[in-house]
């Protein structure tokens, strides 16, 4: 790890800075898309975080409810049929994918969609496709992992099944399912076979809307690593790789933050010692 | 919402006065096929300690866990026969329509587990969230309560200072007692305690017995313990099991066996068959 990002730093330091995310558009005009930036990086960290948040928008409920499903609710029967599938899926090549996701498109051309397009939509479909077996799997592990006390004290304390997955197991379960999201929209926001297929070009300024084509940080350095014309380029190619890092480290920090906090509620434990009468209050 | 007797049927209840707690008739409990409960018929009577001994295995901890359904956690569990159990003065089958959802019938009865399952949270969240969440309590009903289980746990003077500590940072014994707390709180009709001091120093084991001393001219107890001399302290029922099958009841005011006899009998295969 330390050597990947010793090699990264190396290499793409130097173009770290205005230019590579805006040219020479001024950072506001830019960031406000007022004024294009055509040879920028800034539209498709935009890209990537819309790809990413309508990825796991479409993924995160199917997949943690059929986590939850499998873990405490579905028959030893769909158990195994359910759990086979979702470990097919897992096994299916992300470039597989793409071309699942461009057959769909043609598919669609010819019957339900005449003006269907590559577009933000169903690259977000496809990754949510790709990205579904790792929530499941996650999610049923990190259940299936609590002691099995915790599921007969909610019971024995009144609380209806629903209740003690909600209340009890979901909580006590949150840092494996968590851990499962992150891995999942790392996976989003790296993929890039998926995207090529599905919607992602070179230049395509700001995300126009769901049915629009849009660049990802992921296809820029494809991009520009394997269609360099000089050494700015490349190195500018080293430094998208250096922000799509940071990304990933900011979604990881994020993540962390928001997992203490919802630990922090759902136990409610404080570290300073109030005194009896706040206890009594609170 | 929480549940209220204005919730049950009339047709399930019986009308003559009530002065026991909860009432088994020809129950029998199976796991995947296998027989492990038969045709057990118990009184427990609306005061005191009922004490279950028996060896491991004799079917106690699945015959204390009829009393609230909790089997039908289990994978593979069927249960046949009548329970009816007496909830805020009505005789009521557990079985019943009322109790199509089991949660219903366990607000009403408290249980204690042989090893301390404090949730992962706070002392103070561990009494509430049943209270929020199973009985729907509003925030100052939740305060009151908490302090008055706390108080009779005798616990309040050990943790009211830290409330908002993990439950994981007390002791065994004080875990214990605040699940005892975390049932009392519910205001249980009934209350299951299952070895409630079988994971505890001795210390502590006697903390709980004069803890349960106190707490049995105010419930109902069903109690199962491996422990002769507890079971002999405290019983004023004892109900000796073998095999799924109840073998001996004893009631203190007709006189308990001494230790050696209950032994003997324990350890007898022939007096159990």
């Amino acid at each position: 790890m330390l050597a990947l990002v010793g090699v990264l730093l190396r290499n793409g330091t130097g173009a770290l800075g205005q230019a590579l995310f805006f040219d020479s558009v001024p950072p506001l005009a830019a960031i406000t898309g007022q004024v294009p930036v055509w040879d920028g990086i800034w539209p498709a960290c935009v890209g990537t975080l819309s790809l990413l948040a309508l990825t796991m928008l479409l993924a995160l409920g199917p997949g943690i409810g059929c986590g939850i499903y499998l873990a405490s609710y579905a028959s030893p029967r769909i158990k195994a049929l359910l759990g086979f599938a979702i470990d097919l899926l897992a096994g299916v090549p992300s470039i597989v994918m793409g071309l699942f996701g461009f057959t769909l498109l043609l598919t669609l051309r010819h019957s339900a969609a005449p003006n269907a397009g590559p577009c933000l939509l169903l690259a977000s479909c496809c990754l949510a496709l790709l990205v579904l077996p790792v929530l499941v799997s996650t999610t049923r592990g990190a259940l299936e992992a609590l002691p099995r006390q915790l599921h007969l004290s909610g019971a024995a304390l009144g609380l209806c099944r629903w209740k003690t997955m909600r209340h009890i197991l979901l909580p006590a379960a949150a840092r494996g399912i968590l851990s499962g999201v992150l891995l999942a929209a790392g996976r989003a926001a790296e993929d890039t076979a998926v995207i090529m297929l599905t919607g992602a070009v070179a230049n395509a300024g700001l995300p126009a809307g769901l049915t629009a084509r849009f660049e990802a940080l992921p296809f820029t350095i494809f991009y520009r690593s394997s269609q360099y014309r000089d050494a700015l380029d490349l190195q500018q190619g080293f430094a998208t790789t250096l922000v799509l890092l940071a990304l990933s480290l900011a979604l990881l920090a994020a993540a962390t933050r928001l997992q203490r906090a919802l630990d922090q509620r759902w136990q409610g434990i404080r570290t300073n010692r109030p005194t009896q009468h706040a206890d009594r209050h609170a | 919402m929480p549940n209220t007797t204005s919730d049950f049927n009339p047709t399930e209840q019986e009308t003559q006065p009530i002065e026991r707690a909860a009432r088994l008739k020809h129950v029998c409990t199976f796991f995947d096929g296998v027989q492990v409960l038969h045709d057990i018929s118990l009184e427990i009577p609306a005061h005191g300690i009922t004490v279950l001994v028996g060896r491991s295995g004799s079917g106690k901890t699945t015959l204390l866990r009829t009393f609230n359904r909790l089997n039908e956690c289990l994978p593979g569990c069927r249960t046949r026969g009548s329970i009816h159990v007496s909830l805020k003065g009505q005789f009521m089958d557990v079985h019943g329509p009322a109790f199509r959802d089991a949660a219903r019938l366990r607000i009403h009865i408290g249980m204690v587990f042989q090893t301390p399952d404090v949730l992962p949270v706070s002392i103070r969240r561990n009494i509430e969230l049943p209270l929020r969440h199973a009985l729907g309590l509003p925030q100052a009903d939740i305060d009151e309560r908490l302090q008055q289980a706390l108080r009779e746990s005798g616990l309040w003077e050990e943790v009211s200072e830290r409330l908002h500590a993990p439950a994981e940072t007390l002791s065994g014994g004080q875990q214990q007692r605040l699940c005892l707390a975390r049932s009392l709180a519910m205001h249980p009709s009934l209350l299951l305690l299952d070895e409630p001091t079988a994971s505890l120093d001795s210390v502590s084991a006697r903390t709980i017995e004069a803890l349960l001393q106190t707490l049995r001219r105010r419930y109902p107890v069903v109690m199962v313990s491996h422990s002769l001399g507890q079971a002999l302290r405290l019983a004023d029922r004892l109900v000796l099991m073998n095999n799924g099958r109840i073998q001996h009841i004893w009631n203190r005011q007709d006189g308990l066996p001494d230790a050696p006899t209950l032994e003997t009998m324990l350890e007898d295969d022939t007096c159990c068959t």
